[in-house]
């Protein structure tokens, strides 16, 4: 995990790079760092490797104070991609990607199968672990900078706009994979983009800074562009295009999921059993009517109850059919669950759509 | 890539021709200077030829085996000083983004200053000796060393110096293992110019009494006998021409393959 606490850059000539910035990072999670030029973004992701030094406050890496670990010791463990790569040019790819090993002191013996292991990782044959990099592609450059970085086998990776020197193409390619490998590589990433396309599309969660290295606002990315904290971050997301883009497309092609719906009469046993099939404490509670009557939280739900009794309140929308995604949107927003449930013409229970597939369907395309 | 290449020399054919001309037209002069051994271009060449197959030329004190050891002698003596202190200077400085233009400054002033004075200022302050031939020679040598390992260590690119502080090398490794390699081919290209620039002039020992071919030159001009002359000036520029291709020979050697392949513009 990673942690801000209270940190301020000042630079010598006066400039505040970033001002008291809180921020936590749970262990796993991508986030974005994201805003116009000047608002410190990079140097927020240069004060984790302690590249920069923070004038206030602190930064903590799994507990760690960084100002009380050695900066080299630090820097082996927390893998580093940059915008052109920043290769070198007088080694071969394999000596390039063996670079933090190398530094750790690794037998050669681990170091060949790494090497070869995390060509595959980023797609590259390895054919090219022979090649200079002035030999490889603008991509294929980048794709052995993301291999170099992991290679240590770090924790935690920072990436500082590593798409950004890449034509669009391959850009839209690089971004793809990105996806792809964060999900096999469980670790926790700090990517910094000016592209705010860019960060909804790849993060797991949007830190939003605005000049003068102020934090505007931090969460989700379907949560900002829903409730953005202020005219700044809407106008930033480009809110109001994206939801009248919402608006145009219906929810109607959304898969739904069973949900697995329990009746309003079920007790703490049977809402428990369901949400344990379902994989999520939110169960739908549905009628003998097949009317939907709200959520039931399995943790809140004590024996002798029943579901119907916690159920109700506010978050009883539904989407039918012909509702827009901006409906759906909102409704699963609203909704402690996240979900919004999906009803037939007739106003029948016909399944959950959670939020991540609305954002899928709508934000990512 | 955006690898700055280094400014472009003219190739040694050239520079051989040129040479050959020079002696050739400066032969052909030589009678109004009241020489002998001149003439025309052919019979410049001829008692060139007579000059270097004569008794006693390739050995004995005045032989040109033992003026090439005395020459070398000035020159890697000059060169190892001007390399032990330019170097570090240099390299140091371009490592550390610092300072760099006052050290180019002080290290110019050796090319202000010409080689003749500060020999004969020598001569006078320390008296005969190998000194002030040594003085000069080392305050030639020295600003092209500063300056080039200066500038080709400045020159590293920025994105890979910042990529091997953010993964975790020591200022140590990232000179050692980085900024050096890549640095190499414009250090190198200043220690052959100043080899070259130090076997040309270590000829001013004659002037002071001293060996080398320079000795030819002096004592060819005191017996006005342009043969002699002409042979000792020859025998200058073949010597600076080996050590220049010797030179080359170890810079394939030590600039990394990956930076040669780069620079001669192979692409995938």
């Amino acid at each position: 995990m990673i942690r801000f606490e209270k940190v301020t850059k000042r630079f010598a000539d006066g400039t505040t790079a970033v001002d008291a910035l809180d921020l936590e990072i749970a262990d796993g999670e991508t986030v974005m760092l994201v805003g116009p030029s000047g608002c410190g973004k990079t140097t927020s992701l240069r004060l984790i490797n302690r590249l920069e030094e923070a004038t206030g406050g602190r930064v903590l890496v799994n507990g760690q104070d960084v100002s009380q670990v050695d900066p080299t010791q630090l820097r082996r463990g927390i893998g580093y991609v940059i915008q052109h790569a920043g290769l070198f040019p007088h080694r071969r790819i394999e000596g390039n990607i063996a670079t933090v090993p190398r530094l750790l002191g690794w037998a050669r013996a681990k170091i060949q199968p790494k090497v070869d292991d995390m060509l595959e990782t980023v797609g590259l044959d390895r054919t090219v672990a022979q090649r200079f990099p002035h030999q490889l592609s603008g991509g294929q450059q980048q794709r052995v900078g993301v291999a170099r970085a992991l290679a240590g086998e770090p924790p935690v990776l920072l990436m500082d706009e590593p798409f950004a020197a890449v034509d669009p193409i391959v850009r839209a390619r690089l971004q793809q994979e990105f996806l792809d490998l964060k999900k096999r590589v469980r670790k926790t990433i700090v990517f910094v983009t000016h592209d705010v396309d860019e960060a909804i599309k790849l993060g797991d969660k949007i830190a939003i800074l605005k000049e003068g290295g102020q934090l505007a606002q931090y969460g989700r990315p379907v949560e900002i562009l829903a409730r953005p904290a202020d005219s700044f971050v809407a106008d930033f997301v480009g809110r109001e295009r994206t939801l009248k883009r919402l608006a145009l497309m219906t929810a109607d092609s959304l898969d739904v999921t069973p949900g697995n719906p329990v009746d309003p009469d079920a007790d703490a046993e049977r809402v428990g059993a369901a949400a344990a099939e379902a994989g999520q404490p939110w169960v739908p509670v549905v009628g003998e009517d097949r009317r939907f009557q709200g959520w039931c939280d399995s943790r809140r739900l004590v024996n002798g109850h029943t579901a119907g009794q916690l159920a109700g309140g506010l978050s009883i929308a539904t989407v039918g059919p012909g509702d827009t995604l901006r409906t759906a949107l909102d409704a699963a927003l609203s909704a402690e669950s996240r979900s919004v449930v999906r009803v037939d013409a007739a106003g029948n229970y016909l399944g959950v759509i959670t939020l991540e597939r609305i954002a899928e369907a709508g934000l990512w395309s | 890539m955006n690898a700055k290449r280094p400014p472009a020399r003219p190739p040694r054919a050239v520079l051989l021709l040129t040479g050959l001309l020079a002696v050739a037209l400066t032969g052909c002069a030589s009678d109004s200077l009241m020489m002998r051994g001149g003439g025309g271009p052919i019979e410049v060449l001829q008692n060139l030829w007579a000059w270097f197959t004569e008794a006693g030329r390739w050995n004995g004190n005045d032989g040109i085996p033992n003026r090439v050891v005395e020459h070398l002698y000035y020159t890697v003596v000059s060169l190892a000083i001007a390399l032990a202190i330019s170097l570090p200077v240099g390299i140091g400085l371009g490592h550390l983004g610092k300072g760099g233009l006052f050290a180019i400054n002080v290290s110019n002033i050796g090319r202000a200053v010409p080689e003749f004075g500060i020999v004969i200022l020598v001569f006078i302050i320390a008296g005969y000796g190998e000194l002030p031939v040594i003085v000069a020679l080392v305050a030639l040598a020295m600003p092209p060393i500063v300056t080039n390992s200066y500038v080709g260590m400045r020159d590293v690119d920025r994105q890979v110096t910042g990529a091997a502080r953010g993964m975790g090398m020591t200022g140590w490794q990232r000179l050692t293992q980085v900024e050096l390699p890549l640095a190499s081919p414009a250090i190198m290209a200043g220690i052959r110019t100043s080899t070259v620039q130090v076997i040309a002039t270590a000829t001013i020992g004659a002037y002071v009494g001293l060996g080398g071919l320079g000795r030819y030159i002096i004592d060819g001009l005191a017996q006005h006998r342009m043969d002699k002359v002409l042979g000792g000036a020859v025998s200058v520029a073949v010597l600076a021409m080996a050590a220049e291709l010797s030179l080359a020979g170890l810079q394939r050697v030590i600039v990394p393959k990956g930076i040669r392949t780069m620079r001669a513009g192979a692409t995938p």
